[in-house]
């Protein structure tokens, strides 16, 4: 589905990532973990095509999208749902989700879409003219998957999604992305709460200063004497 | 008796070496002759560049033509030379300017500024450097009330100018046997507008006029419309008024807008002096009567009003108007103080422009007064011209002896012009 | 103050309102959408009237029919100016930027008197003698043909902003450009359109004040200042508040030249503008930003 080669990236003066090789099958949830500053969100950028890459090279779906923008990769189904959520407060939720299909391919299913999003999470039909900075937390991180759904993603990266939620939330925000999954959607999970996330994942890698130390399954990674010691907290 | 030979010897040498040297010198400065550097301060960029170059122009065709005949004579034909320095119509700029013009280019002479605003604070500057300062053109009368001994000014002050409007409506009531009774003000609120309102404010009276109402404006404004409306509801004979060009457009479209009428507004020259001002008033700029300094439809003395507006508009673009007439007057005069002082020295310099007694017959200026100067460095008795907008042309009707047409007063109403 | 004066002074304050409001919603969007201060805002309005100057003088067309063509061709002007100068630098100091924009006002000023000369130039045409009176209030047919092309205009942006999705994705970068960038919108190309359609703006307010104003290199400084004080006090960025600002600003100019004097109106403009600073530092509309 997606795969870096050599990638290194610097933001700022600094070098952020070093020689990022991996792959992502279709269909899969792939689990990045990794210290606070080690380069997840990072990686999540470039991917997106939002910061330039000094070397390297990224592939998507067989096609080499190293120089395209930002809004190329969303119209090929690469969707990020970033940490913070980055919502449009002051316009409505239903113009947010409209906002997330604003794509050709994506705008001619916007109808179809937003209804299964609404049944998806049907708070945000209820809330659908209220202005989206005044959701609560849960609300938002569900209005910014929303919004990352309606642009029909075939790859869904998802940057700390559970951050700042109340325990019973989260777990219905894992229960959600399992179900995306199963739609057919690849997802890359970026987690601080990476038992959860490893638990959920097929496959997953461990980023430690900028370079990939350990891939593999994701249970294999949850069982690593290394990454249980710095990670897991066990 | 050895000796003498060789004393006569040294002798015949020193000689030699005396007429050598007084040769040298000599001829080196015939060589190169001599140049007076004269620097000019005026707003030559910015949004009074139109009217800053007007006058720059002035200077520079009296100096072409000085120097085209055979420039100082007393100090072996030096020509004159100009350096423009612009004030951007700013006084601190001005200063600054002037200042650079004194010490850095070391110039014998300062002349400008158009603006009483830096006017004012120019001359201050030439003053503290002991350099002459003439002031063709800026009628703020402090300018040359400060006891200031190096400042001249060869045009109005606003008092003279102010007391002109007067005589004008005076004349015109005289003429028409339609007397004005009531007068409001209407100015812009820069140093010249303010001190020319106050000095028509305090003078009305004695002319047996009343003043209504007096109105101040910034003349960056947009809409004056209040302002007009609020002078309708008192209804004045006469508007006296100081524009700039901008301001007199808006003021007359306006005037218009709000159906205001009286028997004469006389503007003081200003913007309403500028020919930029008659093309773009139009059919609306009809028939109002400005006091001008200056006004090249004027008669003069034989032809020679005529004649050098002519040569002059071969070379620049308009007429000479009171912005180019009066620097050229003011050129004039500095080059026949230059002749009398024989040298480009700031002191005699000064000391011979204070003795000036230049009779306007017998030469080149162009203004109908004789250019003298009293203790201030103000010339005593500037007349002017008054002239009225008759179909599209400006044209002198006072003073009789420059008039070249008969008035137009009282001033039609919009509506009896079929423009409402 | 008597009952004629005081609705001459609302008239002039509503219809001149009107201009500031379309002024200052072109210099909003600006600021708004790219977090620029455009200093060149009043040169693109001294551009527009020297455009709609030069197209009824030479070809003697309508100053209002010159719409057609100002406003595409200052929009093109704007966009090609985002593309070229602008989004280079955005990622650029703010002191760059605010460097870049006044050096690009001072450019146009001076290329605006290289090409047309320092001199004031004003158009005449069939209306400019066309006085509307009503009971005792007076005002050019200009003057109510300027407001009401303006007040369409600004309301033709509003729906725009708010129904199609280029507006909801204008508003969008305005609000959170990264996050605009995720959902594939090309903040770039929006940039440039928000760009060229704050010069079109201006530009539009110029071609419009032409047959009542005069139009010299210098002008738009006149008219921007009071577009910046209608832009701080609607709130920065915000649409409604520098529609409202406008007329705020219109009406305080107004009654001020009646009750102070004329030459004091600035003086209440810009008290408004410190007490707002003051008080409110986010402007009538402004709402508090994290």
């Amino acid at each position: 589905m997606i795969s870096s080669k050599e990638l290194n990236v610097y933001y700022r003066q600094v070098h952020v990532l070093k020689d990022i090789s991996f792959e992502i099958q279709k269909g899969e949830i792939c689990s990045v973990v990794g210290a606070n500053g080690a380069g997840k969100s990072t990686l999540i950028n470039s991917l997106s095509r939002i910061l330039p890459l000094k070397s390297g090279s990224i592939s998507f779906n067989g096609e080499d999208i190293s120089q395209y923008p930002p809004h190329r990769v969303v119209e090929l189904g690469l969707i990020q749902v970033p940490e913070g959520r980055k919502l449009f407060p002051s316009l409505t939720v239903l113009e947010n989700l409209e906002l997330g299909a604003y794509q050709r391919r994506a705008k001619e299913k916007r109808e179809d879409t937003l209804r299964e999003v609404f049944s998806l999470f049907p708070i945000l039909d209820k809330r659908r003219a209220q202005l989206a900075g005044t959701l609560s937390g849960g609300e938002q991180q569900m209005l910014a998957l929303g919004r990352g759904l309606m642009s029909l993603p075939r790859l869904l990266m998802m940057d700390e999604p559970s951050l700042g939620l109340a325990p019973l939330i989260v777990k219905q925000m894992f229960n959600t992305i399992k179900q995306i999954n199963v739609s057919g959607v690849t997802i890359l999970l970026v987690e601080q709460n990476a038992r959860k996330a490893l638990a959920i994942s097929d496959s997953g890698f461990v980023i430690e200063n900028g370079k990939i130390t350990i891939s593999g399954k994701g249970s294999e990674i949850a069982e690593n004497e290394h990454t249980r010691k710095a990670f897991l907290g066990l | 008796m050895k000796r003498y030979p060789l004393l006569k010897m040294s002798f015949t040498l020193s000689l030699v070496l005396i007429i050598g040297l007084c040769f040298i010198f000599t001829s080196s400065a015939f060589a190169a002759p001599k140049e007076v550097k004269v620097g000019l301060i005026y707003p030559v960029s910015g949004p009074l560049a139109s009217v800053g170059k007007r006058c720059v122009n002035g200077h520079e065709y009296a100096v072409k033509l000085i120097n085209e005949q055979g420039g100082i004579k007393s100090m072996g034909g030096a020509k004159i030379k100009l350096i423009v320095a612009d004030s951007e119509g700013k006084p601190e700029i001005g200063m600054s300017e002037t200042e650079k013009l004194i010490t850095r280019e070391n110039v014998a002479v300062v002349m400008g500024a158009w603006q009483s605003a830096v006017t004012f604070p120019t001359t201050q500057v030439a003053e503290k450097y002991k350099t002459p300062y003439i002031v063709p053109l800026a009628v703020a009368d402090a300018i040359t009330e400060r006891g200031f001994k190096y400042t001249f000014r060869t045009g109005m002050t606003a008092t003279i100018n102010a007391n002109l409007a007067f005589d004008i409506i005076k004349w015109l009531g005289e003429k028409t046997g339609k007397k004005a009774k009531t007068v409001a003000i209407l100015n812009e609120d820069s140093l010249w507008g303010d001190s020319t309102a106050k000095t028509w404010e305090k003078n009305a009276g004695n002319y047996g006029l009343k003043v209504v109402g007096k109105f101040m404006y910034n003349k960056a404004a947009t809409d004056l419309s209040p302002t007009i409306t609020k002078m309708k509801s008192l209804k004045p004979d006469i508007v006296l008024q100081c524009a700039y060009t901008t301001d007199a457009i808006l003021i007359t479209k306006q005037m218009h807008e709000m159906d205001f009428n009286c028997m004469a507004r006389i503007p003081s020259g200003g913007g309403y002096a500028d020919p930029k001002f008659v093309k773009a008033a139009g059919k609306l700029g009809e028939n109002l009567i400005v006091n001008m300094i200056f006004h090249p439809s004027a008669k003069g003395p034989g032809t020679k009003v005529q004649d050098t507006n002519a040569d002059y508009q071969k070379s620049y673009e308009g007429e000479m108007d009171e912005y180019v007439t009066t620097a050229f007057d003011a050129t004039w005069v500095l080059k026949d103080a230059l002749e009398r002082a024989a040298s480009a020295d700031r002191k005699k310099l000064r000391d011979a422009i204070s003795k000036t007694n230049i009779n306007t017959n017998n030469s080149p200026v162009l203004e109908a007064y004789d250019f003298k100067f009293n203790e201030k460095g103000q010339v005593p008795n500037p007349t002017g011209v008054a002239a009225q907008i008759q179909n599209g042309k400006m044209l002198a009707i006072h003073p009789d002896n420059v008039a070249v047409t008969k008035p137009v007063y009282p001033v039609p109403t919009w509506k009896d012009r079929g423009l409402r | 103050m008597n009952w004629e004066i005081f609705f001459q002074a609302l008239t002039s304050g509503i219809l001149t309102g009107g201009l500031f409001a379309l002024v200052a919603v072109g210099l909003t969007m600006i600021l708004g959408v790219l977090k620029i201060i455009n200093f060149a805002h009043g040169e693109f309005l001294m551009l527009g009237m020297y455009m709609t100057y030069w197209l009824c003088t030479l070809f003697n067309m309508d100053p209002y029919l010159t719409l057609i063509i100002t406003i595409p061709a200052f929009f093109f002007f704007g966009v090609i100016i985002q593309r070229w100068l602008i989004n280079p630098i955005l990622d650029a100091p703010m002191e760059i930027q605010i460097l870049l924009t006044l050096g690009l006002f001072i450019f146009l000023a001076n290329l605006a008197q290289l090409l047309f000369g320092p001199h004031v130039r004003s158009i005449e045409t069939a209306y400019t003698f066309k006085i509307l009176t009503i009971g005792s209030v007076n005002f050019a047919s200009t003057r109510l043909i300027m407001f009401i092309f303006a007040i369409i205009f600004t309301t033709a942006l509003y729906i725009f902003l708010k129904k199609t999705d280029l507006g909801k994705a204008i508003r969008a970068c305005s609000e959170e450009s990264y996050g605009a960038m995720l959902v594939g919108i090309n903040v770039k190309r929006v940039y440039m359109i928000a760009f060229g359609i704050g010069t079109a703006c201006a530009a539009a307010a110029g071609s419009l004040a032409m047959p009542i104003y005069y139009v010299n290199p210098h002008i738009g400084a006149t008219f921007v200042m009071t577009a910046f004080v209608v832009v701080v006090l609607g709130g920065m960025g915000n649409f409604m508040g520098a529609l409202v600002g406008g007329f705020i600003i219109g009406l305080a100019e107004s009654f001020g030249a009646v009750i102070l004097s004329a030459s004091l109106k600035q003086l209440v403009t810009f008290t408004i503008f410190v007490l707002i600073l003051l008080l409110r530092p986010t402007g009538l509309f402004g709402t508090k930003r994290s």
